[in-house]
């Protein structure tokens, strides 16, 4: 909402000038973010990669703030994917630190501003430390009805269909069903993302144009916006101005016009 | 009096090339005392390989600086064969290869002792807290303040008191009560750090740290005695006025950089 920003933006700043732009209405409820850069925004310093993982973190506390501030349904970042446990291990180590200490830091606030804290992946196999402060995370804010901040970890789009289609397979053979009766929803429900609606505006920083391997499924109509700003100057006019861009933008999910886009939301 | 003036000289840059600005300025400043050392111990040594050692020693330091800890094994396997190597090509036609190994094991053991121990000074410099922006630099902090009133409790207690000597072969100037001064001051200065910019370090963890560095610090410094006596050297080299060589400043802090990154994973990650 535009007055949850009153405090925190100053009168005459590019923020609130951008602020302006956003038409509230119409906000993205799903916003997912592929947060690429840090190891680019560091080596451009001639610091080690790690400096660029703290320096992402600043990025994430923005931006979980001003998303929460919009007022947008859910937040998704990709924090670590499934390809990232070829890093060195002092890397993983250390990123693994900043996520555990991100949590025990943030938890306060992120319960405070009602947000609720969920994981997407194969978070079974991180060390057991950190699944500690994820249940920690995950179990106060379950019942906040704020936004859904859903981080990626070990997470990879084809294993989340593999599992998917596994116990997908499990259920129909328990039920004797036929491969026939599977429909698009009942596949989306055992998606790790179930009960979230689908990205609306996917955007992926640090001008890659690739998805790597993120939300294949649920990207099938999503906005994508790059942007060349790496990861750790990511902040809140980065994110009005990829909301304005995506506003601007005539969703047409595949057919030709508003009527279209209204079918496939009421189908959904 | 050289000493002292030394100290004034260069502590301001070191302590300010801590605290300000990125991890790159005092890395720079530790790498180069480092390489420095490293060089000082090849002439100690006298017995060559000091292109391959430092070359091998900047690029440990540069993994330990950009946190590729892995390729440091890396850089170990490939200074062997190279040594190995090395021997094998200009002593093929000698008529006794009785210095092949010490040759060979004492170039490879320089890089060892000088850049591995020594790159976890950087290790600590490169230390990322979220909670904690300065930690790395109060470490290091801690880690000079400790190691430097240790030397100088040492060394006036020692000229004072000083009576039974400690180990008088490998340090005739080192005494028991110097030693004991030394473990005052490692321990002062580790309580000075906690109530002054360290809070969050604890007394019941700040004083046995400072202890132990004391205690390592003393045997690192007594090991590169005895490592320079055996070379008939009596000051490694002459780079700092009234220190002696670098490799003397840097022996008492060799073993604790180790020492000090291992508490920081232990108790403070």
């Amino acid at each position: 909402m535009l007055k949850d920003f009153l405090e925190v933006i100053e009168p005459g700043s590019r923020d609130e000038v951008l602020l302006k732009q956003i038409d509230f209405t119409r906000l993205p409820r799903h916003i997912a973010v592929i947060m690429d850069g840090n190891g680019r925004w560091a080596n451009r310093r001639f610091l080690p990669r790690v400096a660029g993982h703290r320096a992402g973190v600043e990025a994430v506390r923005a931006t979980v703030d001003a998303s929460a501030r919009l007022g947008v349904e859910a937040l998704t970042l990709y924090a670590f994917s499934v390809e990232n446990w070829k890093r060195p291990p002092f890397e993983i180590e250390a990123l693994m630190t900043f996520l555990k200490e991100y949590l025990r830091k943030e938890l306060e606030n992120i319960h405070r501003n009602n947000i609720r804290f969920q994981t997407i992946g194969r978070t079974n196999e991180l060390d057991e430390s950190v699944q500690f402060e994820l249940r920690a995370a995950i179990r106060k804010t379950a019942h906040n009805t704020g936004m859904i901040l859903n981080v990626a970890l070990n997470y990879s789009g084809r294993v989340e269909m593999v599992d998917a289609f596994r116990k997908l397979m499990e259920k129909c053979q328990r039920e004797g069903r036929s491969g026939e009766s599977i429909t698009e929803n009942e596949i989306a429900r055992h998606l790790y993302t179930a009960g979230l609606p689908d990205p609306d505006l996917l955007i992926r920083t640090s001008g890659e144009m690739r998805v790597s391997n993120f939300l294949l499924w649920q990207i099938a109509y999503s906005e994508i916006y790059v942007t060349e700003t790496l990861w750790p100057d990511f902040r809140r006019p980065d994110l009005f101005a990829a909301i304005i861009d995506y506003q601007k933008r005539e969703r047409r999910f595949g057919g030709l016009n508003e009527n279209a886009r209204l079918a496939v939301v009421n189908a959904s | 009096m050289a000493r002292v003036l030394s100290a004034i000289v260069f502590l301001p840059i070191l302590f300010a090339a801590l605290w300000i600005g990125g991890p790159i300025w005092f890395s720079a400043i530790a790498a180069a005392g480092i390489l420095l050392g490293l060089y000082e111990y090849y002439r100690l040594a006298s017995r060559g390989g000091e292109v391959q050692g430092l070359t091998a020693a900047a690029a440990m330091l540069a993994a330990f600086y950009f946190g590729r800890h892995e390729l440091i094994i890396a850089i170990i396997a490939a200074l062997v064969i190279v040594e190995m190597l090395a021997q094998l090509f200009t002593r093929a036609k000698d008529e006794d290869f009785s210095e092949m190994l010490p040759v060979a094991a004492t170039r490879v053991f320089g890089v060892l002792y000088v850049a591995a121990l020594g790159g976890y000074i950087i290790a600590i410099r490169v230390i990322e807290s979220l909670d904690n922006p300065r930690l790395a630099a109060k470490l290091l902090t801690l880690f000079f303040i400790v190691v430097f009133a240790g030397d100088t409790g040492a060394y006036y207690t020692g000229r004072a008191l000083g009576r039974k000597r400690l180990a008088p072969r490998v340090s005739p100037g080192k005494t028991v009560e110097g030693a004991i001064g030394g473990l005052v001051g490692n321990s002062a200065a580790a309580l000075i750090a906690h109530f002054t910019f360290f809070p969050e370090l604890k007394i019941v963890h700040a004083v046995p740290l400072a202890l132990v560095m004391g205690v390592l610090g003393i045997a690192g410094d007594l090991c590169e005695s005895m490592l320079k006596r055996g070379a008939r050297a009596k000051d490694a080299g002459n780079l700092i006025p009234g220190h002696g060589g670098l490799l003397d400043r840097l022996d008492s802090m060799l073993f604790n950089a180790p020492l000090l990154y291992y508490f920081y994973c232990v108790f403070l990650k």
